[in-house]
C-alpha cells in the first residue's frame, strides 16, 4: 500500500479543516495507515489536485470542480452524527488505493 | 482546556435581536470591531463569506452557527457568542441547497489568527455545540456572568476540552 494522501477542505482552509486535519490524522493512526496530510480552501482544490495528488478529499463544504478522487464530508467530525459510517467511508477509500 | 480568556465578557451578547441571519451576523461583528479584535473589513468578508459557504449545524437542541473568515481580518483571535432571542435561518453547511435551513439560536463568531494554534478551541466549540444540556444552560441564561459560569462549570467537569 502507497501513502495515502489526504486533502482537506473547507471554505476559508483555516477553521473546521483543521478540525477534520487533526481527526483524519487520528483516523489513519488508529488503523495503522501510514498517510501524508494537508489542508486548504475550496478554491484552490482544482489547483491541489494537481500538485498534492490526493487518495481522498476529505470536505465540509460542497467542492465543484471534476475529479475522480473521492470526495466525502467532513462535517461528522464538527456535529458528530454520522461519525462512524464517515469513518468507515474514509477508511474504506485508503485501504483500497 | 477551553481558553476562557478568548470568551471575553465583552464579546458575550444575550438576547440579541435580529430578524435576519445577516442582521446577527452584523450585530456581533460590530462588537468584535468595537472591542478591538478584529478590522473594519471583518464584518462584510463575514457576510461574504457566509453566503459562499454556510456554517450552520444542526444540533440535538439548539441550531448553531459558527461564521468565521479570513486571518487577514483580524487582529487578534477571540470569540464573540451571540444568544439571539428568536431563531433565524442559516444555510447548512457543506450544503449548497439553499432550501437545507436550520434555525439558529446560537452563533460561536470566530476571529481566527493562527489555525494551528487554535486546533484545540475549535475541536472545544465542537464538543461544546454536542452537548446539548451545555446549549441549553446557554440560551436560558439571564446574565453574562450566569453564561460563563455554565461554561466554566462544563470545562471543569469535562475536562474537555
Amino acid at each position: 500500500m502507497t501513502k495515502a494522501r489526504i486533502l482537506c477542505v473547507c471554505g476559508t482552509g483555516i477553521a473546521t479543516s483543521t478540525v477534520v486535519n487533526d481527526g483524519v490524522g487520528k483516523m489513519c493512526k488508529r488503523h495503522g495507515i501510514d498517510y501524508e496530510i494537508i489542508q486548504c480552501k475550496a478554491l484552490e482544490v482544482s489547483s491541489k489536485l494537481e500538485t498534492f495528488k490526493p487518495t481522498v478529499i476529505v470536505s465540509t463544504t460542497p467542492i465543484s470542480c471534476k475529479s475522480t478522487v473521492p470526495i466525502i464530508s467532513g462535517i461528522p467530525f464538527l456535529s458528530g452524527v454520522g461519525a462512524e459510517k464517515m469513518e468507515e467511508d474514509i477508511i474504506a477509500v485508503l485501504k483500497k488505493d | 482546556m477551553l481558553d476562557l480568556k478568548l470568551l471575553d465578557r465583552d464579546l458575550v451578547m444575550l438576547n440579541l435581536e435580529a430578524n435576519t441571519q445577516t442582521e446577527a451576523l452584523e450585530k456581533l461583528a460590530a462588537r468584535l470591531f468595537e472591542v478591538g479584535y478584529v478590522k473594519e473589513t471583518y464584518a462584510k468578508a463575514i457576510l461574504e463569506r457566509e453566503k459562499v459557504f454556510p456554517t450552520g449545524l444542526p444540533t440535538e437542541g439548539y441550531g448553531v452557527a459558527i461564521p468565521h473568515t479570513d486571518v487577514e481580518h483580524v487582529i487578534k483571535p477571540a470569540i464573540a457568542l451571540g444568544i439571539l432571542q428568536k431563531p433565524v435561518k442559516f444555510n447548512l453547511m457543506g450544503d449548497l441547497d439553499p432550501n437545507n435551513q436550520v434555525d439558529v439560536q446560537i452563533l460561536f463568531m470566530l476571529a481566527i489568527k493562527e489555525p494551528h494554534m487554535q486546533l484545540k478551541l475549535l475541536q472545544d466549540i465542537m464538543e461544546i455545540i454536542q452537548d446539548s444540556e451545555l446549549l441549553n444552560k446557554m440560551v436560558k441564561a439571564e446574565d453574562v456572568k450566569t453564561l460563563i459560569q455554565a461554561t466554566e462549570q462544563y470545562v471543569k467537569e469535562k475536562g474537555v476540552a
